[in-house]
């Protein structure tokens, strides 16, 4: 329902119809992530952005753009040539999907969503442990609670992955919470 | 009034005493409706830009800081109004939104404010988007930080770069004079040898050695000085088959030592091949040529993974190195033993450890004198 929400904010936004995938939400392992980013930072050159938002408990998305969807999107949302970097378009995306989608989430829920900026952690040419950067050996997780949706824009060959990873704490409570929902 | 209800903890306070405490943060925080027009100015933002509450409020934000991209400033708003959420500037990606001078005029050699910018959502009791609040956090602090770490790491680099070409021009230009005292010496030995006495013949042998002891460290300094400015192109890397080559280099010493190599299946690994077969040869080259007088020499290599990297250990049956030597022996010319005893010159684990670095790992030995030791490097797994 979120997901739906957020798509409908954010085609509201970029005038334009989002698709959405159906939101594939499973656990995984440090490992099972670490495969997954290596799967599919060959596939393109990709920016791969971070956000932390506080819902409840902390959590961490990621969204992996590829390069050239800087350019018409910042067309799209009516920013004039050259009036933002690719990176800071890169960023504003990230924390647009971000604030949809847990914006959304966190009205459903009835829950106040806090965000901290996000940060770019590659652009397409740095591409060199992304994995281990994301999911650092040092980190004290094990597994992770991962909402993946794919967004496509109508009429744009734009594809953007958002990732949501949610701490053990953080699913547990939100399944608590959305079974509450629907009782 | 404030008033603190009976039996609560919550202080409950009036709209004064809110907007004195927003006055006293050492933060901008101003409100916008969504013409961009001025609601809310605090003490902080007086001060910044001099200009008073009352002579901003009702007037709209972008004809008072003309500076601040006006488009740019009208989607920001327009988006967290569609969205109902925040959205952020970054002093790293936009140093200055707001033009107000330096919090350190005199001592800061900057001339603005480096400054986040965060664009938040006022709801009003239907949940609607009814303002944006946009705080502002002073970060030039911070920025200066960075940036002289930044300098430092660019002189840093320089200093790396000229020193590596240093030693690369250093080397070419030391072997041209040495070849000519080799040669020279070749040509005395076979020519002259027999007009010397056995003590002549002694000194001669002395001179040679050393012209070729000092051929084999300028070529070690060449090679260490490749490794760290080669252009590193990552590939697949098998490690069987590396292993395979290895085996095949040495194997005229395994036959000499009547030793063995064992390897075990190894991993496909990401890194530079030729690298990556250098660091195997010196690592298991090394475990043949310090072996033990008391057993054939036998040298083991396997590897294992964990979530992130590649460990490879390399584990030999020879002479073992005390543990306060286990950091030492990793520097460049450092040795612990005389040449008499083993040949070498102290470039070979600088080069290993060299390699293993530009591989983003790390290379330890775990050893104990008598006891044999195993060489470990870890690599991520790409």
């Amino acid at each position: 329902m979120a997901m739906g929400q957020a798509g409908s904010s954010l085609a509201k936004l970029f005038g334009r119809f989002v698709e959405l995938s159906i939101p594939n939400v499973n656990i995984h392992s440090r490992e099972a992530l670490h495969s997954k980013v290596s799967q599919i930072l060959p596939k393109g050159e990709l920016w791969v952005a971070t956000q932390p938002f506080h819902m409840h408990v902390g959590g961490e998305s990621v969204v992996l753009a590829q390069h050239y969807v800087s350019s018409p999107l910042a067309e799209l949302m009516g920013f004039d040539e050259g009036e933002v970097t690719d990176e800071e378009m890169l960023l504003e995306l990230a924390n647009l999907i971000n604030g949809a989608f847990l914006g959304q989430l966190g009205n459903l829920l009835g829950v106040p969503v806090g965000f901290t900026p996000p940060t770019l952690l590659c652009n397409a040419s740095q591409r060199q442990n992304v994995a281990s950067q994301l999911f650092p050996e040092t980190a004290e997780w094990t597994h992770s609670l991962v909402m993946e949706v794919e967004f496509n824009l109508e009429g744009e060959s734009l594809s953007l992955y958002l990732w949501l990873l949610l701490t053990e704490k953080c699913s547990q409570w939100l399944t608590t919470v959305v079974e509450e929902f629907f009782e | 009034m404030n008033t603190l209800s009976e039996g609560s903890n919550y202080l409950r306070l009036t709209d004064s005493v809110w907007e004195s405490m927003v006055d006293q943060l050492n933060q901008g925080v101003l409100v916008v409706d969504d013409k961009l027009r001025v609601l809310f100015w605090n003490r902080f933002l007086e001060q910044s830009s001099s200009m008073k509450r009352g002579q901003v409020l009702g007037r709209e934000l972008s004809a008072l800081f003309p500076e601040i991209p006006t488009n740019w400033l009208k989607r920001k708003i327009a988006n967290v109004f569609c969205l109902g959420s925040y959205s952020f500037a970054s002093w790293r990606q936009r140093p200055y939104v707001f033009p107000f001078p330096s919090p350190r005029p005199l001592t800061g050699d900057c001339q603005y404010m480096r400054q986040d910018v965060t664009f938040f959502p006022l709801f009003d009791a239907e949940k609607d988007v009814m303002a944006v609040s946009i705080t502002l956090t002073d970060r030039t602090e911070e920025c200066l930080r960075e940036e002289e770490l930044q300098r430092l790491n660019n002189a840093l680099s320089r200093s790396n770069e000229e020193l590596d070409k240093f030693a690369s021009l250093a080397s070419h230009d030391l072997k041209a004079p040495l070849r000519t005292i080799d040669s020279f010496a070749g040509i005395l030995e076979s020519e002259y040898s027999h007009l010397l006495d056995p003590e002549g013949r002694l000194y001669f042998q002395h001179l040679q050695a050393g012209a070729r002891r000092m051929q084999t460290m300028i070529d070690g300094i060449l090679s260490l000085s490749r490794v760290q400015t080669k252009v590193l192109e990552p590939t697949d890397v098998d490690l069987n088959e590396v292993c395979q080559n290895v085996l095949l280099d040495l194997s005229e010493t395994v036959q000499e030592s009547g030793g063995r190599i064992i390897f075990d299946d190894m991993p496909t690994v990401v890194g530079e091949l030729s690298l990556l077969r250098q660091l195997l040869m010196n690592l298991v080259g090394n475990g043949l040529k310090y072996r033990s007088a008391e057993r054939a020499p036998e040298v083991s290599v396997r590897a294992f993974q964990d979530q992130t990297s590649w460990t490879v250990e390399v584990e030999d049956n020879g002479i073992g190195i005390e543990s306060r030597f286990h950091q030492k022996i990793f520097g460049l010319f450092e040795r612990l033993h005389s040449v008499e005893e083993f040949s070498g010159t102290g470039i070979g684990l600088a080069l290993c450890l060299k390699i293993v670095e530009r591989h983003q790992g790390q290379l330890w030995v775990e050893s104990e004198p008598g006891e044999g030791s195993i060489f470990s490097f870890r690599i991520p797994r790409g």
